[in-house]
């Protein structure tokens, strides 16, 4: 393998982790931003979304890329039902909501247990071990189509936020809450809303994680993991920072991972994160 | 001329022990510039927030066109036509001066009418209204420019009724004067205003009404005229 094609594939395996390190943040900290929650259960929405493209494909027999649709739309289900048997609940009560959502955690988790056992799953898709071909070099098609349907959705949600008028009732909130109200914003729609899309957008990551790498129901941690990773370098609640603190990591794991064992190379993107936070503890992109 | 709003006896507890306002009673007419008068820390700003429902009233009521407010949660009562511009920095940092004013047209009213009152609004506070600021993220504003934003977006709803608390603090003498001006000129509209002012010299010279407002409790009230006759309005706010 001569050198070009392994920095190429090296790119690209940075651009296939970043995405899905920008999608499964990207609802984090839009439920930070609006909600004030850190949302220790956004990685168990992610493997939930995982188990429900897994049921659609094996039971209802649906190609995995079509089973997406149905996928978001039922997690979208159980945004809902979360937000107004759980989260809404757990507003303005300050610190104490991080217990709240570990817990969270932890039931969503046993419950996928308890139904799907222990063992490692992974999505089958017909894609297989196709390659696709880009001039002279070759990457897993698999791959290299998950982080174009990650890409596009980080792209669709941005357009969402920045264009549309929930949009930019959800940037009002996240930037004042008092001037939001005063503007006639209802906060808790906006507020139920932005769960809503933050579980999807999580769920769908999952199930596009699922198609590459096997998942269990406790899997979710190594995601929360690099998503808190990823919040924290950009600047909670920047999604600007959010982009491209998750390309630095991404990239940044993929680089390393040619000198390292695959275990220990997300380590360096923890190492690369404590040494920006020495210099600028607000995070890159910081939103005050 | 019939009365709009009507604040009757109303109390505030702030933190769950201080009691705020004592029993307030105040109204509003139409047509009219009505000012809260009285210290830091008298109750003005709570009086507001009390009308908007920020800080709902623990005994009393708040009656607009004679009927119940305060027993509603904030946006209802925006979209009862009272558009509120708080002391302090209320506009949206990272969202451009014109995002910022398209974020008040909360009814199908002002949607339809949001090209003429622009332009209205524009002459009003010519100092925003520039093609470059308008594209401007609203928080590299100056505090001037920033306070005129926020009139100018309480204005973009159409209001009925326009609370104002302490529009003019922060601001540069010669813009304190403007301020006043587009008061005065936004009033001639037909629309009621009800102030919170330090400015107490500028204030009385165009108000119609004035409270003075003393430890929870409103002590004077009168034509602007009137107070600015009294000796302890005199000696206490104007410094004569």
């Amino acid at each position: 393998m001569d050198y070009s094609t392994l920095a190429v594939q090296l790119f690209l395996t940075g651009i296939f982790l970043s995405s899905l390190y920008i999608l499964v943040t990207f609802g984090l900290t839009m439920i930070f931003g609006v909600m004030e929650i850190v949302n220790f259960a956004h990685a168990s929405f992610a493997i939930l979304g995982g188990y429900a493209c897994l049921l659609a494909v094996i039971s209802l027999g649906l190609d995995p890329f079509v089973a997406l649709v149905p996928v978001v739309a039922f997690m979208a289900l159980i945004g809902w039902l979360t937000f107004e048997s759980f989260a809404r609940y757990t507003l303005d009560v300050g610190d104490a909501h991080v217990v709240h959502y570990y817990a969270l955690l932890l039931i969503i988790s046993n419950i996928l247990a308890l139904i799907f056992g222990l063992d490692y799953k992974f999505i089958p898709s017909g894609l297989g071990y196709s390659q696709i071909h880009l001039g002279p070099f070759k990457y897993p098609l698999l791959k290299f189509v998950v982080a174009l349907a990650s890409l596009a959705t980080v792209a669709a949600l941005s357009v969402y936020r920045k264009k549309s008028v929930i949009g930019k009732k959800i940037r009002a909130l996240s930037q004042n809450k008092a001037a939001a109200e005063i503007m006639g914003i209802d906060s808790l729609r906006i507020r139920r809303i932005t769960w809503i899309v933050g579980v999807s957008s999580a769920g769908l990551m999952g199930a596009l994680v699922g198609l590459v790498n096997p998942f269990s129901p406790y899997a979710g941690t190594t995601y929360l993991i690099v998503a808190f990773s990823v919040a924290i370098l950009g600047g909670m609640g920047s999604l600007f920072g959010t982009i491209v603190a998750g390309f630095i990591i991404g990239m940044t794991e993929s680089l390393f991972s040619l000198f390292l064992p695959s275990q220990i190379s997300p380590v360096v993107a923890f190492v690369f994160i404590i040494g920006v936070l020495m210099v600028k503890p607000e995070g890159l992109f910081s939103r005050a | 001329m019939g009365v709009l709003l009507n604040v009757n006896n109303i109390e505030v507890i702030y933190d769950d022990v201080i009691l705020v306002l004592k029993g307030l009673s105040l109204q509003v007419e139409e047509g009219r510039i009505v000012c809260l008068l009285g210290a830091n820390g008298a109750g003005k700003t709570t009086t507001l927030k009390a009308v908007m429902g920020l800080l709902p009233p623990w005994g009393g009521e708040v009656l607009l066109d004679g009927k119940p407010i305060h027993k509603l949660k904030t946006p209802s009562i925006v979209s009862l036509g009272l558009a509120y511009v708080p002391e302090h920095k209320s506009v949206f940092p990272k969202m451009t001066v014109l995002e910022n004013l398209e974020l008040a047209l909360n009814s199908e009213k002002a949607k339809e009418m949001k090209e003429e009152t622009m332009r209205e609004v524009f002459d009003l506070f010519p100092r925003i209204s520039s093609k470059t600021k308008l594209r401007q993220m609203a928080g590299t504003l100056s505090g001037g420019e920033q306070r005129m934003l926020v009139i100018a977006r309480a204005l973009m709803s159409l209001p009925a009724y326009l609370l104002l608390d302490e529009p003019s603090l922060g601001l540069a003498p010669v813009l304190v004067q403007d301020l006043f001006e587009a008061i005065k000129r936004i009033h001639a509209k037909g629309v009621p205003i009800f102030l919170v002012e330090q400015n107490v010299n500028l204030t009385l010279q165009i108000v119609d009404r004035a409270y003075v407002l003393e430890q929870g409790k409103i002590v004077l009230e009168g034509s602007g005229s009137e107070l600015s006759e009294m000796p302890h309005i005199r000696e206490s706010y104007l410094g004569i």
